[in-house]
């Protein structure tokens, strides 16, 4: 949970503040946490929505989680020097997505979520999600081609066959959907 | 590049990884967090007493209302002046029995509150919500035992003795109910901490036989002894009283009953007046915000089982009454905020403001205390009775004024800048190192306020010279603010740090909660600096 949080705020400070929403909400709701593996999809989507409410009151300050926000406050990650033009420039691309395109990349390889856990958090159906998944990667590729960073050859010799297989696994999926 | 790679490449871009997350030592603030998060709400299974984050009770109450407090949970006593409740002191069906619907008092807040035009009057009911779910179509006598008034009761029972009741509405949503054996019935039992939606509660119930069903409740008496004490019990007819106690129980002397129930045929006499805002499109947070006003027969007894339901409280004075102020967080229901007093003799009234959104605020004790008596005409066409609006001259600034437009107007050289996300307020610190506050409505912004940092509270107007905002910085030490009035905490501010360690700055809207004091706390909610605000 602190993971999502931070890797979706400015500040490593501010996801105290949202993880302690995020809790208290789940602490409200307890009846309505799922169990087992669901649950970690369940609160990621209020963390989702709490993020969203953040965006409109931003700084907002909770007294619960003042400790955590002060050990976060001295959180610096340096990015790894040979990838810091890399990660900024795949950043930058993942910034000029649609929004919930660049979520569910960012879900699916920030957080490692399969798409039927995506679609809790994102409240999509499941195959929807596969289908955003699809067109998210087919257009990061084309911005990161943009900014040089995708090689032609695998570009132009892989993608073919995955394409294809990625629409047959579409078909299938959406067909499995109740 | 397949997919595969993809995927690493965007993983290998996280601003924080996973392996970074795990070189943090986060465990002391993340148990405190828990623990602070457990304590603040009464949703779900408390912390078991065995638990390492099991904290003293009153220290989880205090917690819990300061997360009210957090959450913008508007509401207040105008004085609360903490006394002992003795309900039996205040007589027993005192007026109760002769008042009827038509004795009550026909009360409308005057000036309606803001926002919050009539929705409903319903007139020959005062509707579910106002007694317990298990007891709406039921009859009978609840009698209140030991120190069920107490705010952190030590020897409280509630035995209730009633033909028609859902006790299934008892244990709904709860683990169990577990099956018990009591007088040689087969009883239900629930020990989760929630049964009956009263926090830290206790029950066991039986059916004594055809028409008669007792109840028996503690927030203090563990499972065990309440069914010790439900074996002892002596029954004549529908009189049920204590009989034989176990070991070691003492102090259940009989401090009120109340029989004041709904008829079979609608809800409890009495009515209920609705406020609430427009409603909201599907999905948002809160579909809309209610405030209820409920005046029914009732006497110090059925106050006082209002204020054990809740299960946290404090008595105080409403209108120059006795009553109480109570918060009650349900899981799945939102927060109710509500004021309960005696208006008069045999007249209990509640005032409850309701929403599932944290930060929906609403002031009741302002609410409370512009009550009146309604006209005939008031009474008989409430939906024309006007919805209060802001001043004519002044434009709403609600939540119009996006956050992102007030912070453009705030200097580039600031220092460092808070925004409220309602009302278009802001405070920054400016590069000449005054404190300043902006705000910013409909019709553009408004000429800044600036004063010094060593001032502790500053006032930021609107057009018509009405404070909408308090601003300033912090002392040293402090990170974060605690405004209060009446000894309740509330409000919801906004803080911001200052680069190079220097103090926060905060920002505070008034439009719901005028404080009396600011007190600036540090980590721990220790008061660094407490000063009075006097408007």
């Amino acid at each position: 949970m602190l993971g999502y949080a931070l890797r979706r705020v400015v500040q490593p400070e501010d996801a105290a503040d949202i993880v302690a929403e995020t809790m208290l909400v789940a602490w409200r709701r307890i009846d309505e946490v799922p169990t087992g593996s669901e649950a970690r999809p369940w609160l990621f989507g209020v963390a989702r929505r709490v993020l969203a409410n953040g965006r409109r009151g931003s700084r907002r300050r909770h007294n619960l989680a003042e400790r955590l926000r002060g050990e976060l406050g001295a959180l610096r990650v340096p990015d790894q020097p040979a990838m810091v033009e890399t990660s900024v420039l795949v950043r930058a691309a993942l910034d000029r997505l649609e929004p919930d395109d660049r979520e569910i990349l960012r879900l699916t390889s920030w957080e490692g979520l399969q798409p039927h856990e995506i679609a809790m958090v994102v409240e999509m159906p499941a195959a929807t999600v596969r289908t955003h998944l699809h067109r998210a990667r087919r257009r990061l590729r084309h911005e990161l081609e943009r900014d040089g960073l995708a090689r032609d050859d695998g570009e132009r010799s892989a993608p073919t066959g995955h394409v294809h297989r990625d629409e047959r696994e579409l078909v299938r999926d959406a067909e499995d959907e109740p | 590049m397949n997919d595969t790679e993809l995927d690493r490449l965007v993983a290998a871009a996280a601003p924080v990884s996973d392996a970074h997350l795990a070189a943090l030592d986060l465990r002391d603030a993340d148990v405190e967090l828990i623990e602070n998060v457990m304590s603040a709400s009464a949703g779900g299974v408390g912390p078991t007493p065995e638990s390492p984050l099991a904290t003293p009770r009153r220290q989880r109450r205090r917690r819990r209302g300061l997360v009210a407090a957090a959450a913008m949970a508007a509401i207040t006593a105008a004085a609360i002046a903490v006394a002992a409740v003795h309900p039996a002191t205040g007589g027993r069906h005192d007026d109760v029995a002769t008042r009827g619907e038509n004795d009550l008092p026909r009360l409308v807040a005057d000036p309606p509150p803001r926002g919050y035009p009539v929705v409903t009057l319903d007139k020959h009911g005062a509707g579910s919500s106002f007694w317990p779910s298990a007891l709406v179509a039921a009859s009978g006598t609840t009698v209140l035992y030991g120190d069920v008034v107490a705010e952190d009761p030590t020897h409280d029972l509630v035995v209730t003795a009633a033909a028609g009741a859902d006790t299934h509405e008892l244990y709904r949503d709860r683990t169990g109910p577990r099956s018990v054996t009591v007088r040689g019935h087969r009883a239900q039992a629930c020990a989760d901490g929630l049964c009956g939606n009263v926090p830290g509660n206790k029950t066991v119930s039986w059916d004594e036989r055809a028409g008669l069903t007792i109840i028996l409740q503690s927030r203090s008496l563990d499972l065990d002894r309440l069914v010790a004490i439900a074996d002892g019990l002596e029954v004549d007819g529908d009189q049920v009283e204590l009989g034989s106690l176990p070991p070691g129980v003492t102090g259940l002397d009989e401090v009120g009953r109340t029989h004041q129930w709904p008829t079979p045929a609608g809800g409890p006499a009495g009515y209920r007046l609705t406020y609430g805002t427009e409603p909201r499109p599907a999905g948002t947070a809160a579909a809309r915000e209610l405030v209820s006003l409920t005046v029914t027969p009732g006497d110090a007894a059925a106050l006082a089982l209002r204020a054990w339901q809740s299960g946290f409280g404090h008595p105080g004075k409403v209108r120059g009454h006795h009553g109480w102020s109570l918060i009650m967080d349900r899981p799945s229901q939102g927060i109710r905020l509500r004021l309960v007093w005696l208006e008069a003799p045999g007249v209990l009234v509640d005032a409850t403001f309701e929403t599932t959104a944290l930060e929906a605020g609403f002031d009741l004790s302002r609410f409370a205390d512009s009550l009146r008596p309604a006209t005939d005409e008031e009474w008989d066409t409430p939906a024309d009775i006007p919805a209060g609006h802001a001043k004519p001259d002044v434009p709403a600034t609600d939540s119009d004024v996006p956050d992102t437009e007030v912070a453009s107007h705030v200097p580039k050289d600031a220092q460092a800048v808070a925004t409220t996300d309602r009302l278009g307020g802001a405070t920054y610190l400016a590069a000449d190192g005054r404190i300043c506050g902006l705000m910013v409505d409909q019709q553009g912004k408004l000429p800044d306020t600036c004063g010094s940092t060593t001032q502790r509270i500053h006032e930021l107007r609107d057009r018509s010279g009405d404070v909408r905002f308090l601003f300033g910085t912090m002392p040293a030490g402090a990170v974060a603010i605690e405004a209060r009035r009446g000894g309740v905490a509330n409000g919801a501010p906004a803080f911001q740090d200052v680069a190079d360690g220097g103090a926060r700055i905060w920002i505070f809207p008034t439009d719901i909660f005028v404080p009396e004091t600011i007190a600036f706390v540090d980590g721990k909610n220790n008061p660094v600096e407490t000063v009075p605000y006097t408007p």
